[in-house]
């Protein structure tokens, strides 16, 4: 498949999820902005994953 | 080479169910969900067996769906049950139980016979002791 094809699908599903990160970035109490790395593409999604399961999230009750 | 991807694939995929699992346990939720992403592994392969233009898209319908689940449904971690700060009929026993004796737990039937330091000490009365 050619590259440039899995670059847009890419786009588009960073474009179809990056306001539900945005909301999950603000319900966890962190910044919005690494809601945006999703947009890099093929491994933008695991690095934002990465990022909201490695980052303490301050709102978590117990601070986890 | 394809092999090489197909790899790079698996170990992609590993490291999102494990961060899905972290985040779902943050959130209180069972992190077992994180292995619907399995779920669009079947797709990829199902569509590219069929060889439907959908095989583009396969990969991301099952993670796209399970964000914008989690993005709206109540995180259970975060809820506090209610009135668990207020004070309740047992509260006053509650933080004195593990460093009395057992019969301090005004639950239990304490014999008459012995003595009971505690509910002397906290002023309650003693089931069958005359006041």
């Amino acid at each position: 498949m050619h590259p440039v094809l899995l670059i847009f699908a890419s786009l588009v599903f960073a474009l179809v999820v990056v306001y539900p990160l945005m909301r999950i970035c603000k319900r966890a109490g962190l910044h919005w902005w690494p809601a945006l790395v999703v947009f890099v593409p093929i491994i933008g999604p695991p690095i934002t994953a990465y990022l909201l399961a490695l980052s303490r999230w301050p709102n978590h009750p117990f601070g986890r | 080479m394809p092999v090489v991807h197909g790899l790079l694939n698996l170990i992609m995929l590993a490291v999102t169910i494990w961060c899905y699992w972290r985040i779902l346990n943050k959130a209180g939720l069972n992190p077992w969900w994180a292995y619907a992403l399995l779920v669009s592994l079947a797709i990829a392969y199902l569509t590219s067996i069929l060889q439907s233009p959908v095989v583009l898209f396969a990969p991301y319908i099952v993670p796209a769906v399970l964000i914008w689940i989690f993005a709206y449904i109540r995180w259970p971690s975060y809820e506090k049950s209610p009135g668990a700060d207020e004070p309740n009929r047992y509260m006053p026993y509650q933080y004195k139980r593990s460093d009395v004796a057992p019969s301090a737990d005004p639950h239990r039937t304490v014999n008459p016979k012995f003595g009971d330091a505690a509910a002397d000490r906290d002023g309650r009365p003693r089931p069958g002791k005359k006041q």
